[in-house]
C-alpha cells in the first residue's frame, strides 16, 4: 500500500467549471469536425495526408522486424509442408504448361482479330510496388498505409492488388505515403462483372470479411463459386482485375476476396491511364470515384 | 529507479512524457502485426494511456492535448475526424468527475472500472459510426476490439507506472 502511495502523491485536480465548460467546447468542436467532414464543407484529406506523411518514416522503421519475424512464422510452417507442396505444384506445373500453349495460341488468335477489326489498344498499365507499413487499430475502418505516395507515381483512385487479386483503392495520396481503403471497408464501392455470367453489380463494403454484391443487373444465371472481376466502368480501373468468387450467405449474395488480407506485405498499385471520352477530365472522374 | 534530473529538464520532461507516451503508443497501433483479424481487432492502445494519465496525473496530460491527440488518432488510422476525439475527451472528462473513487481503488478495481469506461467508449463509438454512415455496423468486431483492450490494460498501465516512477516521482 505504501508504494502505491507513492504512485498516487498526486494534485488532486477536481473538475472545474472552466474544465467543465473546456470539456463541453471540445465536444462541441469535435461534433463539428465529424459535421463539416460527413458533409464535405471542411477539406480534412490535407491534415490526413500530412499526418500520415509524418508517421510513415517510423512506421516503415518499426515494422520492418515485425515483418521478418512473421517471414521466420511462415518459412517454419512452410518447411513443414514442403514434400507434400513439391507434389502438388509438379502436377499444378504439369497442367500450367498446357494453359501455356493455349493462352499463346489465343493471343496469336486475339491480335490477328484485333488487326482484322483496327481495335483501338487498351490503355498501358504500369505497376508500382509499395510496401505495407500501417494497419488501422480499431474496428471502424478497413485501410492500410503503404510507403509510396505522388514521389513514386501514386494517385488517389488507383487499384491496389496483391498477386492473388484486389485489395481496394488509394484513398488519400501524400507525397511518401498513401492510405489504401480496402474493399471490404464500409465506404467501399467498386463495379464490378461476373466473369462468366457479365451480370455487372457494384462490390460493397461491409466492413465485414466477404463484401456484398448490390445493384447486380441481373442475378440469372449468376452462380456460386463464379468468378468476379472489375468491370472498367467508371475508368479508374483495369477491367478484368480478379477480385473473388460469388458466395451466397442467408440470402445475400457476397464475394470471397482472392487476396489474403491478413497478411499484407506488399502491393502493387496499378497505374493505368484510362481511356478518357473528349469531355471528361480526369480531375472531375477522380471526384466522382471519391464520391461513390 | 528514479533519475535525478536537472529543474529546467525535469520541468521539460514532466510536460512531455505523457504526450510522448501517447504518440508512441498510438503509432504501436497501427502497425501491422501480420496477425489474422488482428486489424479489426487490435487494441485502443491511447485509451488505456489516456484513462492512466487521467487518474493518476490529469494535470500533467491537459484536455487540449487530449483532443489533439484524438483528432491525430482519427487522421492515422482513417477514420471520421473527430469521433476518437470525442470519445477521448469524454473519457478524460468521466474519470476526473469520478477521481475520488478512483484515488482509494486498488489495481484490480481500477481493471474493473477501465473495463466498464472502455466498453462505455466502444459503444459510443459504435453509435456514432453507425449515425455517421447512416447504417447500423454490425457490433461483433468492437466487441472483440473491446475485449482485447480491456485484457492488456494491466501490461500497458503497469509499463506507464514503471514510466512515470522512473520520469515523474518528484513532481
Amino acid at each position: 500500500m505504501r508504494v502505491r502511495a507513492g504512485v498516487r502523491e498526486r494534485v488532486a485536480v477536481p473538475l472545474r467549471v472552466a474544465q467543465r465548460f473546456a470539456l463541453l467546447f471540445l465536444i462541441f468542436a469535435g461534433g463539428a469536425l465529424l459535421l463539416m467532414g460527413r458533409s464535405g464543407t471542411l477539406s480534412v484529406e490535407g491534415f490526413r495526408t500530412a499526418t500520415v506523411d509524418t508517421f510513415t518514416p517510423v512506421l516503415d522503421v518499426l515494422s520492418r522486424p515485425l515483418e521478418t519475424v512473421a517471414n521466420i512464422v511462415d518459412e517454419g510452417r512452410d518447411l513443414i509442408g514442403i514434400r507434400a507442396e513439391n507434389r502438388a505444384l509438379r502436377k499444378e506445373n504439369a497442367a500450367l504448361h498446357q494453359w501455356r500453349i493455349e493462352a499463346r495460341r489465343l493471343a496469336a488468335e486475339n491480335a490477328s482479330y484485333r488487326a482484322l477489326m483496327h481495335q483501338i489498344p487498351d490503355s498501358r498499365v504500369r505497376f508500382v510496388t509499395a510496401r505495407v507499413v500501417g494497419d488501422t487499430a480499431g474496428a471502424f475502418v478497413r485501410s492500410i498505409i503503404v510507403n509510396a505516395g505522388t514521389q513514386d507515381g501514386l494517385q488517389v483512385g488507383q487499384a491496389v492488388m496483391t498477386g492473388a487479386g484486389l485489395i481496394g483503392r488509394i484513398s488519400t495520396a501524400g507525397v511518401r505515403s498513401a492510405r489504401v481503403l480496402l474493399l471490404t471497408d464500409i465506404n467501399s464501392r467498386i463495379p464490378v462483372l461476373a466473369e462468366a455470367s457479365r451480370a455487372r453489380a457494384i462490390l460493397k463494403g461491409t466492413n465485414e470479411a466477404r463484401p456484398q454484391l448490390a445493384f447486380l443487373s441481373s442475378n440469372v444465371g449468376l452462380t456460386e463459386g463464379e468468378r468476379i472481376v472489375t468491370s472498367g466502368h467508371g475508368g479508374l480501373f483495369p477491367p478484368g482485375l480478379a477480385v473473388g468468387t460469388v458466395q451466397v450467405a442467408d440470402g445475400v449474395l457476397r464475394v470471397l476476396p482472392s487476396a489474403d488480407f491478413e497478411t499484407l506485405e506488399f502491393v502493387r498499385v496499378v497505374d493505368y491511364a484510362p481511356v478518357l471520352a473528349p469531355s471528361a477530365r480526369p480531375a472531375e472522374k477522380a471526384a466522382k470515384q471519391g464520391m461513390r | 529507479m528514479a533519475v535525478t534530473l536537472p529543474r529546467p529538464v525535469e520541468a521539460v520532461v514532466h510536460l512531455a512524457v505523457p504526450v510522448f507516451g501517447c504518440l508512441v503508443l498510438l503509432t504501436l497501433s497501427a502497425l501491422p502485426l501480420h496477425l489474422p483479424f488482428w486489424a479489426a481487432v487490435s487494441p485502443n492502445l491511447l485509451l488505456m494511456a489516456v484513462f492512466y494519465w487521467a487518474v493518476f496525473r490529469p494535470d500533467r496530460l491537459p484536455l487540449v492535448a487530449i483532443f489533439a491527440l484524438g483528432v491525430v488518432e482519427d487522421a492515422l488510422i482513417g477514420a471520421p475526424i473527430g469521433i476518437n476525439a470525442i470519445i477521448l475527451v469524454l473519457t478524460y472528462g468521466f474519470v476526473l468527475s469520478q477521481q475520488r473513487i478512483f484515488q482509494s481503488a486498488t489495481f484490480g478495481m481500477m481493471w474493473v472500472a477501465f473495463a466498464l469506461v472502455s466498453a462505455a467508449a466502444s459503444i459510443v463509438g459504435w453509435l456514432m459510426i453507425s449515425a455517421y454512415a447512416f447504417q447500423l455496423l454490425d457490433p461483433v468486431p468492437e466487441f472483440f476490439h473491446w475485449a482485447l483492450t480491456a485484457a492488456l490494460y494491466p501490461f500497458v498501465a503497469w509499463v506507464l507506472g514503471r514510466i512515470q516512477h522512473a520520469l515523474m516521482q518528484s513532481a
